[in-house]
């Protein structure tokens, strides 16, 4: 149905039958619809709509005549409205005739709902174009509860994977309409406890990150875009990890990984290294003034300058003593 | 047992809040993914024996009826961990809360509230985790305006990313494909020193039904230079081909906290400029994609490029199989990668689902140029919303001359309404 769930069913129904109001105008019940532009359930008529005609039943109380459950007397069943759609506008386009849209109407003896159909809307609208864009939310509010294509039927394929994050950006609100952030969450929280390759272990044919053996390659993916692990991980999540498997100064039995030669002037220096891939030194090293860079960087020290080119065109002496950081070797 | 920022009075809280939604709700949805793995575990010269129970959970409550807010949900999402063996960090169990949020919208619904763990993915945030309040209010034509205030979310296995963060975004949004905004952003660490202070501008237009652009750009306002800067163009002039190039310049030092010591040594610039290319043709059945992006930055040129090929065969896509590449270069190191994957149905409940890769590495790794992984499943669909798999993993890497794991997940994906109250 076009967006529309009923949410709750009381205990009794309204007798109401269409047919046998089929003479009648729909506006003569349904006087909102005309000037209506969102989709409520004040749309249907009140009571007080019903009385202008069988008021007598009332007051000769006979409830049993609208009612299914005299003793219990309740509305019309509510129902969630997950749909825009003007009725103002529509019904100029069809010349007010209802039935172009409202095909089949509810019926006390014929329960359940009876909105039109998708079929109505497509009659008219392009729903391919709007199917392939991903443009859901243009019609419907909350696509959450309905039972939908796979998500690789939208806009979903191609290069999605690293186009996301840009959509997210820019347009979150369009993402909301199918997905909860717990979606977002099995990859991007912070928290997460495994690596999302893992809790989805047999989609093979889905673009991960980490897939295989990534940690192999992933000194030379945070070499080549430190950038990418950055926005997720920290520095810290390496140092924590790198500690943990003995390679970090905090490890319980710390290996040493570097070549001979690293620590002075030379081929196997570390200054090149350190230069095209700071991350990875920081992935070990940064402890902020107990780093062992200070030791030897610092003003005085043996290991010089270590700021790039152009470094002091940007930065004033001024900045350097009056920022922490700097002051970790500018003392 | 929490392992972040979120403290036991905000797990508390948590509960609290999802039990009172939960009882007022007119829908709620849950889902809950169960994986026990073992794994052979080597560290130090020892194989450890390593078996993590780990049970996540997601629940969502939405049509809460109150007199305050219209549209109010809550949504926690979360997980807990025993471990049995010998754990690596020596805890044997951890557990966290991933998301937990109240939703709603009020004046008329102008204004949207956000309340609780969340995401605020529009503008400079960029995907950013916090605990806090997160408003938007439409102005109207289209305008509006958004906010966050909060701390953000500490990170398993590392410390503090920030001890405040605030910032606002104002946008015109002219469809749902089409939005352009102006944020600022800003993130405190410990004794209030920054971490981040940016404003950036961030579009994405659909100038045809065939052709969107979109970029963002971010200026660090205590550096006073560019930060980040990317745009892409993607066109997709039928369902046969979508074509996306794309270009991203990018500051590496202003990433790394600014009172990191190693932001006077890191590279402060890093170019990437390529594209993508997938074709379809033999819609549904033949998806073959290519990429390529050179990379440059200070010590030189480099570059990023691969491709992969997808066949379905057999009625939905019964069988499947694929195969990808890729190479990436960079001085000093890189690697090639090749891989082959299959899917097949066996029953209308049952499938198995193989994958092999192979990397060579530029330069060894503890004397390795070599990795070796594959990976099988078994996925038995046991009931409507109910699944479970059973996966086996081999690899010879040159971390491990040879490591076996296993993995056994029940998945309940129910995703539908568990629950409906009555008047």
């Amino acid at each position: 149905m076009l967006g529309t769930r009923r949410v709750k069913q009381p205990g009794e129904e309204i007798r109401q039958s269409h047919a046998a109001h089929k003479d009648l105008p729909c506006v003569m019940c349904h006087e909102d619809v005309p000037e209506a532009t969102t989709v409520t359930d004040h749309l249907r008529p009140p009571e007080a709509k019903c009385l202008e005609c069988h008021g007598e039943k009332k007051d000769q109380k006979e409830c049993g005549y609208c009612h299914t459950d005299p003793a219990h007397p309740g509305t019309y069943p509510q129902e969630a409205h997950n749909v825009i759609i003007s009725h103002k506008t529509h019904l100029k386009l069809v010349n007010d005739d209802c039935t172009a849209c409202h095909v089949k109407l509810s019926e006390y003896s014929r329960p359940g709902p009876t909105p039109p159909t998708m079929k109505s809307c497509t009659k008219c609208h392009d729903h391919r174009v709007d199917f392939d864009e991903g443009g859901c939310n243009r019609c419907h509010t909350d696509l959450k509860h309905f039972p939908l294509k796979p998500v690789a039927e939208f806009s979903h394929a191609g290069d999605f994977v690293r186009q996301h994050g840009s959509v997210a950006h820019e347009t979150a609100d369009a993402c909301v309409q199918c997905h909860d952030q717990s979606f977002c969450a099995d990859c991007h929280a912070q928290t997460a406890p495994t690596r999302v390759e893992l809790k989805f272990s047999e989609n093979v044919t889905s673009d991960f990150i980490h897939r295989g053996d990534y940690l192999t390659r992933h000194s030379i993916e945070a070499r080549s875009d430190p950038v990418l692990c950055q926005r997720c991980h920290g520095i810290s999540f390496c140092t924590a990890c790198h500690n943990q498997e003995n390679v970090g100064p905090g490890g319980s039995n710390p290996r040493r990984p570097h070549p001979p030669g690293w620590a002075l002037p030379g081929p196997t220096s570390h200054a090149v290294a350190a230069r095209r891939d700071i991350v990875s030194c920081a992935s070990c090293h940064d402890q902020g003034p107990n780093s062992n860079c200070v030791g030897c960087h610092k003003v005085g020290g043996v290991g010089g300058n270590p700021h790039p080119i152009q470094w002091g065109q940007k930065h004033s002496m001024a900045e350097a003593y009056g920022t922490a950081m700097c002051k970790y070797c500018h003392q | 047992m929490a392992t972040s920022q979120i403290g036991a009075r905000a797990v508390v809280a948590c509960l609290v809040a999802l039990a009172w939604g939960t009882a007022r709700a007119e829908t709620v949805t849950a889902s809950s993914t169960t994986i026990v793995s073992g794994q052979r575990d080597p560290r130090d010269g020892t194989v450890h024996t390593v078996v993590p129970f780990l049970e996540l959970v997601s629940l969502r409550a939405s049509e809460i009826n109150n007199p305050l807010l219209d549209d109010t949900q809550i949504v926690v999402s979360g997980w807990g961990e025993a471990v049995a063996g010998s754990p690596r960090d020596g805890k044997s169990t951890l557990g966290d809360v991933d998301v937990a949020y109240l939703q709603g919208s009020t004046w008329n619904r102008r204004m949207t509230l956000r309340l609780g763990r969340q995401f605020v993915f529009p503008g400079t945030a960029a995907n950013l985790q916090l605990d806090g309040l997160a408003p938007t209010l439409w102005v109207g034509a289209g305008f509006g305006l958004s906010g966050f205030v909060g701390v953000p979310v500490t990170p398993r296995f590392g410390y503090s990313r920030g001890e405040f963060t605030s910032g606002a975004r104002v946008f015109w949004s002219h469809s749902y494909e089409s939005e352009v905004g102006a944020s600022i952003l800003e993130i405190l660490g410990a004794g209030r020193h920054v971490f981040r202070r940016d404003a950036g501008a961030d579009a994405r237009y659909r100038l045809l039904d065939s052709l969107a652009l979109s970029g963002l750009l971010r200026w660090s306002l205590s550096e006073t230079r560019l930060a980040e800067a990317n745009a892409a163009i993607n066109w997709r002039p039928c369902r046969y081909v979508d074509v996306t190039g794309d270009y991203r310049r990018t500051a590496p030092d202003l990433f790394l906290p600014r009172y990191s010591l190693f932001t006077v040594f890191a590279q402060e610039t890093r170019d990437e400029v390529g594209g993508f290319v997938l074709l379809r043709p033999w819609l549904r059945r033949l998806d073959v994609q290519g990429d390529f992006h050179e990379v440059h930055d200070a010590n030189g040129w480099g570059w990023n490029t691969g491709g992969k090929a997808t066949l379905r065969l057999g009625s939905g896509g019964g069988t499947r199989v694929g195969v990808e590449s890729r190479r990436l270069k960079i001085p000093g190191g890189g690697y090639l990668m090749g891989r082959v994957f299959g899917w097949q149905t066996i029953t209308t409940k049952i499938r198995v689902v193989a994958d092999f890769d192979v990397y060579g590495l530029d330069q060894p790794i503890n004397g390795y140029d070599r990795s070796f992984f594959g990976s099988g499943s078994l996925v038995y669909d046991v009931a409507p919303a109910w699944r479970a798999v059973l996966t086996g993993m081999d690899n010879v890497t040159p971390y491990a001359t040879h490591q076996i794991e296993g993995l056994l997940k029940v998945i309940y994906d129910g995703g539908h309404v568990v629950k409906e109250v009555t008047p």
